[in-house]
């Protein structure tokens, strides 16, 4: 798998800088990275990857520093030059027009147009469609909206209008992040081929160490802003990598487990079906972790948003103590004592409100409580936000400043965080760590564990099966609308659960 | 045809029709209506008054169409065409006489309008509404300083080459027609294809080397040149200057464009549909007349035709709440009544 290292550096990035205030999101930033190679970068969130990034692809201009490809100065600042020096970007943030078709968004900035300067719809059709087909993408409708498409769709029109620019150097910005499984596996697959021809340099932005190891030929750590290491993939070492990142040991990622709780459920679910989601039923006890597998659009979503009160229930019953309840919508169901972290898809669409401050986001649901008359009582207000972000380790900043301007992390934390302080007796977490790092991570991860210990029930739903094996006392796996039986802690390993996520056939590269 | 028949047909068939066909639907209901209460409904002399009323509406409809998909809201339409209107009253003399060359210039100064809101929207990045209604303002005041009172007049070739008839044609129907395929073109050059990614979502339109800014100067100066050929066709209508702004007509183009499918918020929609929706107002209204229907009373059903048009797409966007909180849930508390503790 791994490039010959012994020519000079085919990209070379020296001490980018740039400030946002008093905040260094770049400080003197270096990479090196050789033709041809698949070169990881990876870091904590605010590492300052995305905006190497998007300094790269011309969409910040940085305050200081250079960067050289094929020995050739980059002209930093505009996307129109970084297009010019052979920059393709694949972002995570998708730079796809919702309201425009596949093939008008793959023909920006300049469609094909007759020599009457009118663009023809036919040409950008049909050059879209053989890009797709080239890139094995054939399923995606050039004709399709793109607001229309699922999020791993969008990725992979993102991804292919970056391949089909033929770049000189490819930057894939956490491609992985909104794919589903079969999605990766096509990425691994392309990224392959572009490596068998050759002449490409591609930077892979990632959070997931394990598909650094499997596809990149070197990497190169981020930490504040600046290059904190850089290693040869193939003799990665994980504690090592991870130390880098986060510049200290960590001493364990994962919680201890709690014994498994018994006793009688709080929560029950007798054949819900709701959308999507044809049948399930579970039992969640006080104090436990249960949790939820499967893969994309397999009617977890629709489970979670339906024990939530967010979405009907078309048949089947919940019950909590053992009393069937009915939740009309999410109000119902807080006022019940279910709490719900739903991560968003698509950022910042559900949980958090990013223009109001920390404080603001945490008593949201539970505003009554600090109210009277309708008018709010700020001390307390401020009391409770203040003890919440403690215990979620946030700088107090957070009480007044909008959520927009924390780390992605931080948001992460406080969307979780609003149901300490309502004491949700049921918390359901929908893939709670997505997109955070690894210290983030860890401390989501107490935080759920110390939440069951007090008692608070969990429902755990992950996309991340170490969570879930790691976590959960057990898991059920959502396959085609229904939820298998529970899976004891016992018999929770990776095999088990993609096993049953697959619909009982293990493919053989899985198993390998 | 058939690509364009086959396209609307597909987008009907995914559940996303063309947002105009709402419009279309709308203006048979009031053309079976007006047909049915006007007398000499469809006469040479009835055809050219609507035609005429529609003309001053529908044309800066347009214009306001291109900003709204844009992303932005124009509140300056109305002055600009006060402004050009006592600029033609009061200063087309000094031009020499040419009637081309009047109507160059003062397209052009629409245009130039245009283009000073797109720097202070694209460059400067000030709110649209806040710079547009600053220049509101400015011309307003502009208008008054050329003008103080209505009066003025303009020669009666200039009216009838614009407002009287173009062989079998009144001449305003030309002037929307010239208008509406000048917007098609538009939209088929590589700047439409640029001002919908921009109102899509302006930061994407941005990385894929989208010119943002050049852009949105082009959207308001494009809105600006259009704003400037109804204030040709207006002042020849009324032959007379008025510098007084008219926020009845400002509060109907907007009517206009959202009954013609353009979503405010940018990134869909299009300008023919405006035609339609001024076309609907203008044929509504004048239906109010001829049934007897108390001026005063009109607002009101134009506001309730209004919330009519919207009502549907708003509940679309949300059918499954919608249906869920008010049309199923008989059968939901049905369902579920035994288990209700």
């Amino acid at each position: 798998m791994s490039a010959p290292l012994t020519s000079a550096p085919d990209v070379r990035i020296r001490g980018l800088r740039k400030a946002y205030g008093s905040t260094h999101a770049l400080d003197g930033a270096d990479l090196d990275a050789q033709a041809g190679a698949v070169h990881a970068v990876i870091g904590e969130n605010g590492a300052g990857k995305s905006t190497l990034v998007k300094v790269l692809a011309g969409l910040v201009v940085p305050d200081e520093g250079t960067a050289e490809i094929g020995g050739a100065a980059v002209d930093l600042g505009s996307p129109h030059h970084a297009q010019q020096a052979g920059v393709a970007t694949a972002f995570q943030e998708l730079s796809l027009a919702p309201d425009l078709t596949v093939a008008e968004n793959l023909s920006l900035p300049s469609p094909p147009r007759n020599r009457f300067g009118i663009v023809s719809g036919r040409a950008s059709r049909s050059a879209t469609r053989e890009a797709l087909e080239r890139w094995e993408a054939g399923h995606i409708d050039p004709l399709a909206r793109v607001g229309g498409l699922s999020l791993s769709a969008k990725q992979q029109v993102e991804i292919v209008g970056a391949l089909a620019q033929e770049p000189r150097l490819l930057i894939l910005d956490e491609p992985t992040a909104a794919l589903g499984r079969t999605e990766v596996e096509w990425l691994f697959r392309q990224v392959g081929r572009l490596r068998a021809s050759g002449g490409c340099t591609v930077l892979f932005v990632s959070h997931r160490l394990s598909e650094v190891r499997e596809l990149c030929d070197s990497m190169t750590v981020m930490r504040n802003g600046r290059r904190a290491g850089s290693s040869d993939s193939s003799h990665i070492d994980e504690e090592r990598i991870i130390n880098m990142m986060i510049g200290e040991s960590l001493a364990q990622v994962f919680p201890e487990r709690s014994p498994e709780p018994t006793g009688s459920p709080v929560l029950t679910a007798r054949q819900i079906a709701s959308g999507r989601l044809e049948s399930a039923s579970l039992e969640l006890r006080k104090g436990e972790i249960l949790g939820i597998a499967g893969l994309q659009d397999h009617g977890q979503r629709q489970l979670f948003r339906a024990l939530f009160g967010a979405d009907r229930v078309d048949s089947g019953h919940i019950e909590l103590d053992g009393r069937a309840v009915r939740f009309r919508s999410p109000r119902s169901a807080i006022r019940a004592g279910i709490g719900i972290s739903l991560v968003p898809e698509e950022r910042a669409t559900e949980g958090a409100l990013p223009t109001m401050s920390g404080r603001a986001n945490l008593t949201l649901p539970t505003l009554d409580r600090f109210a009277r008359f309708g008018w709010i009582n700020r001390r307390r207000e401020e009391a409770a936000a203040l003890e919440a972000l403690r215990a979620l380790d946030i700088a107090e900043r957070a009480l007044w400043e909008p959520v927009e301007a924390l780390s992605g992390g931080n948001q992460q934390k406080i969307i979780i965080g609003k149901w300490l302080i309502a004491e949700a007796r049921v918390m359901l977490l929908y893939d709670p760590t997505r997109g955070v790092d690894i210290r983030t991570k860890s401390e989501i991860y107490r935080l759920i564990a110390e939440l069951a210990a007090g008692g608070t029930s969990v429902l755990l739903y992950s996309t991340d099966l170490d969570e879930i094996i790691n976590l959960c006392h057990r898991a059920q796996v959502c396959y085609r609308g229904a939820l298998g039986a529970p899976i004891g802690a016992e018999n929770l390993t990776n095999q088990a659960l993609l096993t049953e996520m697959l619909g009982g056939q293990l493919p053989k590269e899985v198993a390998a | 045809m058939t690509p364009l028949v086959k396209g609307v047909a597909a987008r009907v068939r995914g559940g996303n029709p063309p947002a105009i066909l709402g419009s279309l639907v709308v203006l048979a209901v009031l053309l079976l209506l007006y047909g049915s209460v006007k007398e000499e409904a469809f006469s040479n002399f009835t055809l050219q008054e609507v035609a005429t009323a529609t003309a001053t509406l529908a044309i800066l409809a347009v214009g306001q169409t291109v900003v709204v998909i844009s992303g932005g809201f124009d509140f300056s339409p109305v002055a600009v065409l006060a402004f050009l209107n006592v600029f033609l009253v009061t200063q087309a003399e000094h031009l020499g006489g040419s009637y081309v060359l009047t109507a160059i210039v003062v397209v052009a100064i629409g245009a130039a309008i245009g283009a000073i809101n797109g720097i202070l929207v694209g460059f400067l990045r000030i709110q649209s509404i806040i710079a547009t209604i600053s220049m509101f303002f400015v011309l307003s005041g502009g208008a008054l300083a050329l003008l103080d009172q209505p009066g003025g007049s303009v020669p009666t070739n200039f009216s009838l080459a614009l407002s009287g008839e173009w062989g079998p044609i009144p001449a305003s129907a030309g002037v929307i027609a010239i208008v509406g395929l000048l917007w098609i073109l538009l939209k088929n050059l590589r700047f439409g294809r640029h001002l919908y990614a921009v109102g899509s979502n302006a930061a994407a339109a941005f990385a894929r080397g989208v010119p943002v800014r050049g852009t949105l100067v082009a959207t308001y100066a494009f809105a600006g040149l259009f704003y400037g050929v109804a204030a040709l066709n207006y002042t020849a209508a009324t032959a007379s200057g008025d510098p007084r702004i008219n926020f009845v007509l400002l509060v109907q183009l907007f009517a206009a464009v959202v009954i013609g499918g353009t979503a405010f918020g940018g990134g869909r929609g299009g300008a023919i549909g405006s035609i339609v929706g001024a076309l609907c107002l203008i044929l509504l209204e004048s239906i109010l007349f001829s049934v007897g229907v108390a001026s005063y009373y009109t607002p009101i059903v134009f506001g309730a035709v209004l919330l009519a048009v919207v009502l549907p797409s708003a509940i679309g966007s949300d059918a499954n709440r919608f249906a869920r909180r008010i049309l199923v849930r008989p059968r939901h508390t049905a369902a579920s009544a035994g288990g209700e503790g």
